[in-house]
């Protein structure tokens, strides 16, 4: 793996590159996102979660209820 | 009288690519980090610094650190970067007087990259020819005499 550094930084460079046969393969962007974004996206990805433990908590009522039939018949 | 010591290589001498046809091939993944909007330049050095600090001294050798001053050096060495005073020495009819100071840089990096790639092909056929000694070495030993 290349790690380039500080180079390209601009499209113009990119494109002067990718004419030469190297284009970047991978570009990481980072960003500083402010607090209060930042807990609200963490919110959201939490209610993700719960969301997904409640569909969790639907399969084993189904189950139960399943059984419950099999023993009424 | 003492050996003489291996001349070292110097920034303009052409490497040699006649082992070319013979390496592996060999996939190599070119990746940046664009730091882009932060609140401060002292978050954007913080983090600049971790990741400079954490990325590529923990990959056990496996990311190669290339970078601008590292390709302008290269790019000087062999010709490809000229400054104004190099380029009123080239002839009229030579190419280089139509490039941009992008395209010299991208073909100084195209250069470095393509010199990198070549080492990591040698590195990759060394490391295949010593396995491949190893088990005929471990084959000779566990067979009966």
């Amino acid at each position: 793996m290349i790690y380039l550094l500080d180079y390209p930084q601009t499209k113009a460079e990119a494109f002067a590159l990718a004419k030469c046969g190297y284009a970047i393969n991978g570009v990481f962007e980072v960003n500083e996102i402010p607090k209060a974004d930042a807990e609200e996206v963490e919110d959201e990805e939490a209610e993700g979660n719960s969301e997904e433990e409640e569909d969790d908590d639907e399969s084993p009522k189904s189950k139960k209820a399943a059984e419950n039939d099999a023993e009424q018949k | 009288m003492p050996p003489k010591a291996a001349e070292k290589k110097k920034a303009g001498d052409v490497e040699d690519f006649s082992d070319l046809a013979t390496l592996p091939k060999a996939k190599v993944f070119k990746f940046t980090v664009i730091m882009k909007s932060f609140f401060s330049q002292e978050n954007r050095e913080k983090v600049t610094r971790r990741i400079q600090e954490n990325l590529v001294p923990t990959s056990l050798d496996k990311i190669k650190m290339l970078s601008r001053e590292d390709i302008v050096t290269y790019g000087k060495g062999k010709g490809t970067i000229l400054d104004a005073a190099g380029l009123q020495l080239l002839p009229p009819e030579d190419p280089r007087k139509a490039l941009t100071e992008d395209e010299m840089m991208a073909r100084s990096a195209a250069d470095r990259l393509f010199e990198m790639h070549v080492l990591a092909r040698r590195a990759k056929k060394e490391k295949i020819t010593k396995l491949e000694e190893d088990a005929a070495a471990k084959a000779t030993e566990d067979q009966p005499a």
